[in-house]
């Protein structure tokens, strides 16, 4: 008798879900590198009465939210005339070495650090082709970084700075402050294409969310009203069963 | 309900975004400043299902996980220390590095701040000063019967003394280089200090290598760019709205629970 109502639930907590994400996404709409997310529903098969029902005829299913992954489309380049801020272009990842090991990220914010290494905001030291940080002199003061990487100042070639792209790019835990860990095997980029004085920005189209927290939120009203609808239905039902039963 | 205060966050840091934006724009006009930036970092995120996980016992693994994000927070607001136009002022005093480098500065306290503002004029005693009257390090004294003060790319400080023909020179300037400009920290009145981010000063002669040279009767304007200032904040106030809708919202979607019997 409970099972409607179990069944709306279900869509409810999937679509609070929903809407976390994209308070997510939209949170995030100015952050260099960040990748929008999406949720991925899938059903849950209920236990099934008579099996040999037309298939489809006796299934109860139930939402179950599965997984969340990030689109992979580019962002919008913005010219920040910063000679250490590199946008890709195309596939790959910065690598960067941080206290747990190395970490990927497209934000290519760096910054030169007192100690000669290129860093990120948190300090975390970019790594060359090699694996090895990337070292800057003081006297390095016009840098030149070309599209395919290759580091440069006005007293000769400095190293290269390589891109890396994960086997399956789905296989990648985000871990805040922009960086992801790749929970699979990880390859260089063969011909890896980078801007210099630009960043990424986020993937994340503001239009695109708006419309679909108004679809959640209409989705959202629309389920729970069916769950009051239920509760009103069951309520009528125990009413009429208790008035048949004092006529009687 | 997290997307509330996800929202939060995201309002928190529009809201650092247009201050960043509106003190570019306030300093738009100050001599040798150098434009700020806000940037932005996704805060940590909670595993409902870890990804890499094994979903059964036949070693089978989930290819992407549930992970939500809580948010945003602030990383840097950090300066572009990119070339702002010279401006022509006559004064002879007024000067501007064009390249890299910074004019040293001896405080009061005895320390020594760094800055790209080149308005100096003389103190009392014929000193080369800030205008706040701090001294311009190396100290360069003009004496009280100089004529006509030139000063060339390489920072050299000529005068004319009267009744000699030959100029005669009375100091040198010299410029401070930094491994990370951008470690610099900022002390307000156009100073900067150098600190552990930023390296030690290297100073040498403008037009050395790796130094601006010096341009006299010029100073080096900001370099906001108030086209980009103004889309930017358009940018901001947009991003501000839009979460400021995720809270109604979410709040709708609260009460709707409410509203259930």
């Amino acid at each position: 008798m409970e099972v409607p109502t179990y069944v709306a639930l279900s869509r409810l907590v999937a679509q609070q879900r929903s809407m976390e994400v994209t308070a997510t996404n939209l949170a995030n709409a100015s952050t260099p590198g960040f990748k929008a997310e999406r949720v991925l529903f899938s059903d849950w098969l209920g236990r099934q009465n008579q099996v040999d029902a037309v298939p489809g005829g006796r299934t109860v299913s139930y939402t179950q939210d599965r997984a969340t992954y990030r689109e992979q489309a580019a962002g919008p380049l913005t010219q920040t005339s910063n000679p250490f801020d590199l946008a890709v272009s195309g596939d790959g990842f910065f690598t960067v070495d941080t206290p747990r090991g190395p970490r990927l990220t497209r934000a290519g914010r760096f910054t030169p650090m007192a100690d000669g290494r290129v860093g990120d905001q948190d300090g975390n030291a970019l790594l060359d082709t090699m694996g090895k940080p990337l070292r800057i002199a003081a006297t390095d003061t016009r840098i030149t970084i070309n599209a395919d990487g290759s580091v440069a100042s006005e007293n000769g070639p400095l190293g290269r700075i390589g891109l890396v792209q994960p086997a399956d790019p789905a296989r990648m835990t985000a871990e805040g402050g922009r960086l992801l860990r790749a929970d699979g095997p990880t390859a260089p980029v063969p011909a890896p294409r980078m801007t210099q004085g630009a960043v990424e920005d986020s993937n994340v189209q503001p239009i695109l969310e708006m419309t679909r927290m108004m679809a959640d939120l209409r989705e959202f009203q629309f389920v729970s009203q069916f769950v009051q609808g239920e509760a009103d239905r069951q309520q009528n039902a125990i009413n009429k069963l208790t008035q048949t039963k004092a006529q009687g | 309900m997290r997307s509330l205060d996800i929202a939060g966050t995201g309002m928190q840091a529009q809201q650092t975004n247009v201050e960043v934006i509106s003190n570019n724009i306030a300093n738009m006009t100050t001599t040798g400043f150098k434009r700020r930036r806000a940037e932005f970092q996704d805060l940590i995120y909670q595993n409902l299902r870890r990804v890499g996980s094994n979903s059964s016992d036949n070693g089978t693994v989930v290819p992407s996980g549930a992970q939500v994000g809580l948010g945003v927070k602030t990383a840097a607001i950090y300066r572009i220390h990119e070339q702002g136009n010279l401006q022509q002022t006559s004064n002879s005093l007024d000067m501007a590095i064009s390249g890299h480098g910074f004019f040293q500065i001896t405080l009061p306290s005895g320390d020594t701040a760094y800055t790209r503002d080149g308005t100096f004029s003389l103190s009392p005693s014929g000193e080369i000063v800030t205008a706040d009257g701090y001294a311009v390090a190396p100290g360069i004294t003009i004496p009280p019967n100089a004529r006509d003060v030139s000063i060339n790319a390489g920072g050299q400080v000529q005068v004319k003394i009267d009744g000699t023909t030959a100029p005669q020179t009375v100091g040198q300037l010299q410029l401070a280089g930094f491994a990370n400009e951008a470690g610099l920290e900022a002390q307000g009145d156009n100073l900067l200090m150098a600190s552990a981010a930023s390296g030690n000063a290297v100073t040498g002669n403008p037009g050395a290598p790796g130094f601006g040279s010096v341009m006299q009767g010029f100073i080096e304007t900001s370099n906001v760019n108030v086209v980009t200032e103004i889309t930017n904040l358009i940018t901001a106030q947009r991003a501000y709205e839009m979460n400021s809708r995720v809270i109604t919202t979410s709040d709708q979607m609260q009460s709707t629970l409410t509203n259930l019997r």
